[in-house]
């Protein structure tokens, strides 16, 4: 069997160093692309259902979408004699 | 698995000496080495190389090259192009 034979330092070190910088590159690459078509449908599809729900949410409960802001008439909401009684103003 | 024990032996046994990384003290040998190359680089003393050696050069530098794909391809993690 033919000895083993000894590899010079220079080599080592530029084999291994070009093996790790490679693949911390390549995974910080891997990391800013912009989506895929997979997972520019799998966003929409997400946003879809969401949109679904919140549709469905009214519908069951007949309340007030979420989020929305309803504008009552002073008048109709009793603010009128509330403040008459409690403040003088 | 009685196939694969001596042909595994003898790979550990090779493999021991020749795909070791280097210890941090020979670190300062391998920078030596790299500048006796740049330095060769610069004084034309390269052009006193046999073309035997030439080749011999070229074939370890393409080596080299090739495990820096090889790290590429395992940070992509698809053999071409990112993420299969």
């Amino acid at each position: 069997m033919v000895p083993p034979m000894q590899v010079s330092p220079l080599l080592k070190l530029g084999r291994y160093s070009a093996l790790f910088l490679s693949v911390a590159y390549r995974e910080s690459q891997a990391l800013q692309l912009p989506e895929t078509q997979a997972e520019e449908e799998r966003r929409t599809a997400a946003e879809e259902k969401t949109k679904q729900d919140e549709l469905k949410r009214v519908e069951r409960t007949g309340r007030n979408p979420r989020g929305w802001h309803i504008k009552v008439s002073l008048h109709f909401s009793g603010a009128m004699w509330m403040s008459k009684a409690f403040c003088a103003v | 698995m009685t196939y694969l024990k001596p042909r595994r032996a003898i790979l550990w046994h090779y493999a021991k000496v020749e795909l070791v990384p280097p210890t941090p003290a020979e670190i300062p040998t391998a920078i030596q080495s790299l500048k006796k190359i740049v330095s060769g680089a610069q004084t034309s003393s390269f052009k006193q190389l046999t073309v035997k050696e030439a080749l011999l050069n070229g074939l370890v530098a393409t080596e080299v090259w090739t495990w820096f794909h090889a790290g590429e391809i395992t940070g992509k993690r698809g053999i071409i192009g990112y993420d299969a």
